[in-house]
């Protein structure tokens, strides 16, 4: 069977709006083949820049394609952070929660970590100060490349077209 | 509660030290858990003067269950481990639910949302001030959140953002000495010391991507420390 969905209704699948009775239906339906074409749609004119989204990549993060070809990680606020095929983090900004004192600005005495075990990496963005990412990771951990897309196999054979470019 | 039987043995384990899960897309782990079993409380004396009786801890700088009773022995710690342990009637055990993960930046929640939160008993007034910076007053027995005093203190809250933190690059210089060094707690060093010789991707991120020589290695916490021996 095959589904459909209006944009509104991906508009408030987007913004947590959905019923959750319309939400349960379309997690238990078949997946709508034209979803990620509206969603994207959706985001593209959202955003207050030009650049063609390829690929969403977290809440305000998105992948796009310049017009000078290149293929970067911005944010919705308009900072680039470079190549996607490089760690985004390594030019963000950071704050690092691992001192007793810092855990307790957010959490209660007793129900945070111990920072000898456990730190918290804020990530912010440098144009919009938005928390992009919080890594919880034992000090001296490598910061963590959360996610390298195969962005041709993708457009190729998921959606059936080449990736724009 | 342990209840009309004469001996009971519980054993339970859960995260203390560090947090359960990461946070999503900006937000924030939830919280750890904490170790609570209390032997010899007078909870039957209170229950039968029909007093009441905590159902949970709560906060604990505000403690339910410090307020209303008393014990003689207490594993009141971070270990979060309780090892076959006897327990008797009227011990004490409390079971912690540490909550699920955040999801987006905090600073982005609605005041509607945060509202819904605190009036269902789910967020307290000053933690609703400390993560999501807004403004709660309580009137009538409901919590209303201020948008306008909540936007203000927002401003405030992304300009600590903007003074506190640095460069990633800047902060990948100053941790390199602390790597090489291995200034870590030993369970810690060891995991590094076996995951760099599992991995050589992983070598590779430890070390010559922040610029330490070849070669290096974590320096060895020695034998017969915590996490030792793993992959002997």
């Amino acid at each position: 069977m095959r589904t459909s969905y209006t944009r509104k209704q991906v508009e408030d699948l987007i913004d947590g709006k959905l019923p959750f009775q319309d939400l349960h239906r379309m997690m238990s339906s078949f997946k709508d083949p034209d979803r990620f074409e509206l969603y994207l749609q959706i985001l593209q004119d959202r955003v207050p820049w030009e650049d063609r989204i390829l690929l969403p990549y977290g809440l305000h993060l998105y992948i796009v394609q310049r017009s000078d070809g290149h293929r970067v990680v911005k944010c919705d606020c308009g900072h680039e952070f470079g190549d996607y095929r490089e760690n985004w983090k390594l030019s963000a900004r950071i704050y690092v929660r691992n001192t007793a004192e810092a855990y307790r600005e957010i959490y209660p005495e007793m129900m945070h970590a111990l920072p000898e075990w456990m730190e918290l990496r804020e990530f912010y963005c440098p144009g919009c100060y938005a928390l992009l990412e919080v890594e919880a990771v034992p000090p001296g951990y490598p910061i963590v490349f959360d996610f390298l897309p195969d962005l041709e196999t993708f457009y190729r054979d998921w959606l059936g077209r080449d990736l724009p470019g | 509660m342990c209840w009309k039987t004469p001996y009971y043995q519980l054993q339970n384990i859960g995260a203390g030290k560090v947090f359960p899960s990461p946070g999503l897309f900006g937000g924030y782990p939830p919280s750890t858990g904490y170790r609570k079993n209390l032997f010899g409380t007078n909870v039957l004396e209170v229950a039968g003067r029909k007093e009441p009786y905590p159902l949970a801890d709560g906060i604990p700088g505000e403690s339910k269950i410090d307020e209303a009773l008393r014990w003689e022995r207490a594993h009141y710690d971070k270990l979060t481990v309780t090892l076959p342990e006897p327990f008797h009637q009227g011990d004490l055990y409390l079971s912690i639910l540490m909550g699920g993960a955040g999801c987006g930046d905090v600073l982005e929640r609605s005041p509607q949302r945060i509202e819904e939160d605190l009036n269902g008993g789910f967020l307290t007034p000053e933690f609703a001030r400390r993560i999501y910076a807004a403004h709660a007053e309580r009137r009538n027995g409901r919590y209303r959140v201020d948008p306008e005093k909540t936007g203000e203190m927002r401003k405030q809250a992304y300009s600590l953002r903007k003074r506190r933190s640095v460069p990633v690059r800047e902060w990948i210089d100053k941790e390199r000495e602390r790597v090489r060094r291995g200034a870590f707690i030993a369970p810690a060093r060891n995991m590094y010391r076996q995951s760099m010789k599992l991995s050589p991707s992983f070598a590779e991120q430890m070390g010559s991507f922040r610029g330490l020589e070849e070669g290096w290695q974590m320096p060895d916490p020695g034998e017969g420390a915590p996490g030792e021996g793993a992959d002997t």
